[in-house]
Formats: C-alpha cells, sequence, structure tokens
C-alpha cells in the first residue's frame, strides 16, 4: 500500500490574500499602498494612454501656444459667474475634446478623482440647512433633530456651478497632457515667458522624478518580498526613515555629478530649443479664440 | 493640501501671483547664492524627492498609514529659499501633468507649501535645534516640532483662503461662487484632521528623516541648508512687534468675542446656550480687583 502523503495542519490553515507587510487592522500595509503609488505614477506617465500622435487640433498647434491658449481657458472656466458663459466653456471643452480626437472615456479618467472630491466636499451645499431657499426634494417636514434635510433650488444651484467649474478647469488642463509628448511640453513651457532657469530646472525636475521613483520602487518591492509576516510599527518606521534619507542621499550625490557633467559640458543652466519656427495661421486663430472667450467671461 | 482650479476667485488667484512673482524670484536668485555652483540639479533633485516623498506612505500607531508633505525636510537640507523654489517647481509638474492642485491656483499653493512650510519649518527647527552640537533626541524633537508647526500652518493658510471666498466672491442673492464654505466650516474641518493627524504624520516622517540623516551620515547632507541667513525670521519677528500696537488703534468688539447682547444685535437673536451661560464665568480676577477695573 502506497503511503498516504499528508499536509501538515499549518500548510492547511486559511491565510489573508496578501502578505501585509504593516500597519496591522489594515488590508493593506504601507509598503503595498507605496507601491500601488508609485506603480500608479509610472503607468500614469509612461504607458498611459495619450492622443499627442494623432491628428488633431490642439496637436496641430505650437506647443507653446497650446498650452498658453489652455491656460487662459482655464482661467476663464475659473472668472465666470454666468451659468451660461460655463455652459459655453463646457461645450468648447468638449468641441475640444472631440477634434483633438482625445477620448471621453481617457478625459473623464482625469476628471474623476476632482470630481469626486469636490461632490462629496460640496454635498452639504444641496440641502436646507446650508443653502436656505425654496425646497424642491426632500424629507418635507421631516428632519433630524429639527434640522431640515431637502434639497433646496439656490443650493442646488449653488454646489451644480461650483462641480462644474472645478470639473471643467480639470478637464481643459488634462487636454495639455492628453495632446502633448513630453518634449513638446518642456519645448513649449521655454517658449512661454517664465524665467529658463525655472523651466531647466522644471525640465530636470521631471527627469530626477523617473529616476527616484524606480529607486523608491525597487526599495518598496525589494521589501516586500522578503517580508513574510506583519512588521513591528517601529521597524516598519525605520525602513521608512532608511529609504527617505537614502533618496535624499542619492538625490544629492546625483546632484553634484549632474553639476561637474554639466560644468565639464560647457552648459550654463539654459535649455536651448533647436525648433524655432514662428507662430503659423492656426496658432493665431487658436490664441485669438481663447482670447475672446476670457473676454466674454471677463463681461459675463 | 493641494487647492484645485475653481475653488479660489480671481480677486485671490491674482493677488497670490501678485505676492509670489517677487517671492519667486527673490527664492531663485538667494538658492543660486547660497547653493553656489550645484543649484540646479540639486534645486530639481530636492523637487523630485518631495514629489517622491509624497507617494511613500508612512505606518503610524493604529494601523492607518499616511503621506508626507516633505517640505521640510527639504527646508533643513537646502535651505529656506531652495525650499520654496523646490516646492514650487513639484506643484507646477503635479498641476501641468497630473491634476494635483490648480494652475490658477499654483500661486496661493506655492506660498502655503513652499513659503509657509519652507520658512516657518526651517526657523522652528533652527530655533530649537540650535548651539554647536544638539544632542540627537534634541535634533529629533525639532524637527518634529518643526514640520508639525509647518503643516499647520500651511494649513491655516489653506483655512483662510477658502473660508474667505463665499464674502469676497458671492453671484446674486449672495449664493457662493468658489468653496462654498465660511472659515467657521473650513476652519474646525481643516485644523482638526491636521492637528489630529496630517501635523503628527509630518512631525514623525520628518523626524525620522533628520534623525537617521545624522545617524548614519553625520548629517553631512543637511549641511547645505545651515548657511541660510536669519534675516527674513528677525524681520518677520520685528514686523509682528511693530504691528502689534496698531490693535491698539482698533475700535469696537474684536471680532468673535462679542457679549451676548453685541452678537443678539448683529445675528438678530441670542444663541440659547450661550443666554444660558453668560453668567457662569465671572472672570480670573477676584471681585475686588475686578471692581477696581483690573
Amino acid at each position: 500500500m502506497a503511503p498516504v502523503a499528508r499536509l501538515p495542519d499549518w500548510f492547511k490553515e486559511a491565510k489573508p490574500d496578501i502578505c501585509l507587510t504593516g500597519g496591522r487592522g489594515s488590508r493593506r500595509g504601507f509598503v503595498e499602498k507605496t507601491l500601488a503609488n508609485l506603480e500608479s505614477f509610472l503607468r500614469d506617465t509612461l504607458y498611459g494612454e495619450n492622443a499627442s500622435a494623432k491628428q488633431g487640433l490642439l496637436q496641430g498647434i505650437t506647443p507653446h501656444v497650446r498650452i498658453a491658449g489652455i491656460i487662459i481657458l482655464v482661467a476663464s472656466s475659473a472668472m465666470t459667474a454666468n451659468a451660461a458663459m460655463l455652459g459655453f466653456i463646457v461645450a468648447v471643452a468638449a468641441i475640444i475634446t472631440l477634434a483633438s480626437r482625445v477620448s471621453f472615456k481617457t478625459a473623464a479618467k482625469r476628471v474623476a478623482p476632482s470630481f469626486v472630491f469636490t461632490f462629496i466636499l460640496s454635498l452639504p451645499v444641496f440641502f436646507s440647512f446650508m443653502t436656505p431657499g425654496a425646497e424642491v426634494f426632500g424629507a418635507g417636514g421631516a428632519g433630524i433633530n429639527g434640522l431640515r434635510v431637502s434639497v433646496t433650488r439656490e443650493g442646488f444651484f449653488s454646489a451644480a456651478f461650483f462641480l462644474t467649474r472645478v470639473t471643467t478647469a480639470v478637464w481643459l488642463a488634462s487636454l495639455v497632457v492628453e495632446t502633448t509628448t513630453q518634449g513638446d511640453f518642456f519645448k513649449g513651457m521655454i517658449r512661454l515667458p517664465i524665467p529658463a532657469f525655472f523651466v531647466t530646472a522644471l525640465f530636470m525636475t521631471f527627469r530626477y522624478m523617473f529616476i527616484l521613483v524606480k529607486i523608491a520602487e525597487d526599495a518598496a518591492l525589494a521589501r516586500k518580498s522578503r517580508v513574510i509576516r506583519v512588521a513591528a510599527l517601529s521597524e516598519s518606521q525605520r525602513w521608512f526613515a532608511s529609504r527617505a534619507t537614502f533618496m535624499l542621499k542619492r538625490s544629492i550625490a546625483l546632484a553634484q555629478e549632474v553639476n561637474m557633467a554639466m560644468a565639464s559640458r560647457g552648459f550654463n543652466g539654459v535649455v536651448k530649443v533647436i525648433d524655432g519656427k514662428g507662430m503659423a495661421r492656426g496658432d493665431f486663430l487658436w490664441l485669438g479664440f481663447t482670447v475672446f472667450v476670457v473676454l466674454l467671461s471677463i463681461r459675463f | 493640501m493641494h487647492i484645485p482650479d475653481g475653488y479660489l476667485g480671481p480677486k485671490t488667484c491674482i493677488a497670490f501671483y501678485a505676492v509670489m512673482a517677487p517671492v519667486w524670484y527673490i527664492a531663485s536668485s538667494r538658492a543660486q547664492k547660497s547653493l553656489k555652483a550645484a543649484q540646479l540639479p540639486i534645486l530639481a533633485l530636492g523637487a523630485a524627492f518631495t514629489f517622491v516623498i509624497m507617494m511613500f506612505n508612512i505606518p503610524v500607531p493604529g494601523g492607518s498609514s499616511g503621506h508626507m508633505v516633505g517640505a521640510v525636510v527639504v527646508a533643513i537640507a537646502l535651505g529656506p529659499w531652495a525650499g520654496v523654489v523646490a516646492m514650487t517647481l513639484t506643484l507646477t509638474l503635479q498641476a501641468f501633468l497630473f491634476g494635483d492642485g490648480g494652475l490658477t491656483a499654483l500661486a496661493a499653493n506655492s506660498f502655503n507649501m513652499g513659503v509657509v512650510m519652507s520658512f516657518s519649518g526651517y526657523y522652528v527647527y533652527r530655533v530649537i535645534a540650535a548651539g554647536p552640537a544638539p544632542s540627537p533626541k534634541r535634533r529629533a524633537i525639532a524637527s518634529a516640532v518643526a514640520a508639525y508647526v509647518a503643516i499647520n500652518l500651511a494649513a491655516f493658510a489653506v483655512v483662510l483662503e477658502l473660508g474667505v471666498q463665499p464674502g469676497l466672491e458671492a453671484g446674486l442673492g449672495g449664493a457662493p461662487l468658489y468653496a462654498p464654505y465660511p472659515l467657521s466650516v473650513t476652519l474646525p474641518a481643516m485644523m482638526a484632521t491636521h492637528l489630529v493627524f496630517f501635523g503628527p504624520v509630518e512631525a514623525l516622517g520628518t523626524a525620522l528623516v533628520v534623525s537617521y540623516a545624522h545617524k548614519f551620515n553625520d548629517g553631512a547632507i543637511l549641511e547645505a541648508g545651515k548657511n541660510a541667513s536669519w534675516k527674513p525670521l528677525w524681520a518677520a519677528l520685528i514686523a509682528l512687534i511693530i504691528l502689534t500696537p496698531l490693535g491698539l488703534f482698533a475700535s469696537g468688539t474684536p471680532w468673535g468675542e462679542w457679549g451676548a447682547q453685541e452678537l443678539g444685535g448683529i445675528v438678530g437673536f441670542i444663541p440659547s446656550g450661550m443666554r444660558e451661560m453668560r453668567g457662569l464665568w465671572k472672570g480670573a480676577m477676584p471681585g475686588r480687583l475686578r471692581r477696581a477695573g483690573f
């Protein structure tokens, strides 16, 4: 008779589906949360859907004019106090999205976090206890501890206006990222009236972010793959301190190396752009249109 | 802490851009001067550090975790002016590329997380950890207090900016056009979370990084920030001393310190709790001194 293979009892016990590496009582440990943050950053910036390679309205406009126009439109959405004008800016955002061949799904993904946050934040504004006025929907005479919980017309319009304004601004701002490659973005920033020192530092910051994110991701992944039980709080905090200090140390060491490399190559801190094309007719039209919209929003 | 577009009205945004334009100019030239040759890469790396540190979750007692801003670490390491530039760089990239914080609110966000956090954090740290060789314990306490004070001051600045919007920018019928809540709502909502949760997280994270840097690197990576001048701190203190007597010229009751009758006159009724308790507190002075006018 063949021997029966028996599994030890400890092997048959149900285990949580993920290994918690810190943070008792939480389903996800702090390392998992950190890894999720880092992964979503890399996924969104490196591998995210982007319409910058497509032929479209915004893609056909010179980068610095495109960025300036979008900033002007965002300012318009922030300035208007008129619902019809805000509606017009929403329509403009929708037409630009369509004409630039950016998918509405991608735009919605960009806008969703701000929309949800602002909706939750502005929820009390809908109700009579925050915004008194004509009741349109609600508990009639009922309430909680004498507090009426009906939605008022004034509250609805006030909250809806605020929510639309915030969502439209985020939507418009997201069109820069969706229609511009990273190289074009910094090329455009250099040609805007911003100090060259600042734009160069911005460009370097963006590059270094990836190096530091990679270092941080490696550190978090290395810990996750080596830890098989919930670590003590003090030990987890020590790990955070060591990694943060290590990154700071690496940052400064790398900065010194880059500085020496820059100096040895005669770089004086100002990035020069090869593409020196002037503005085309489409650029003037785009800029003229955005200025027209901002003037309308000031008027209304 | 990141204020999105649409929360602040044009008056506030323009005012903050007007305030921040000279600050950015001075911060850039000061940072270049104090950091000497390695200015540009070190500023960029400082900015990248704060960006990445915001993604790191710090485990806190109770099983939860939160993230820090990192502005005080950069201010201690590179100096407060460099801290302002580094935070502005981070916030600019976050606003443009990741939708964190608004383009119109960029100056306000830079003021809150750059100017307020960097300067308050830096000088609180330097005052508490003053001396040639402060003990590791004092250094840890100094960085924790600095970070706690800095993030709460920055949160308070956000409270003021959001809380004044209903009064500054209202539509027809007084309906708020921007951030809809007055100071009476923004103050407890924002400060409670920062005093109780985000403040301790920032304090813990900053203390851990500064202590670790001194323990294993002898604090060498925090040396660049030591060269910063004390002048801004003295200027702020002198300005406060000069402005303090202005209170003597103020007329009427300070805002929020109204008596029951005054409040009744302002809002049209005396709240029941106030009416019931107004006779309860007789004052800290004994009766004789009080009658004598003290």
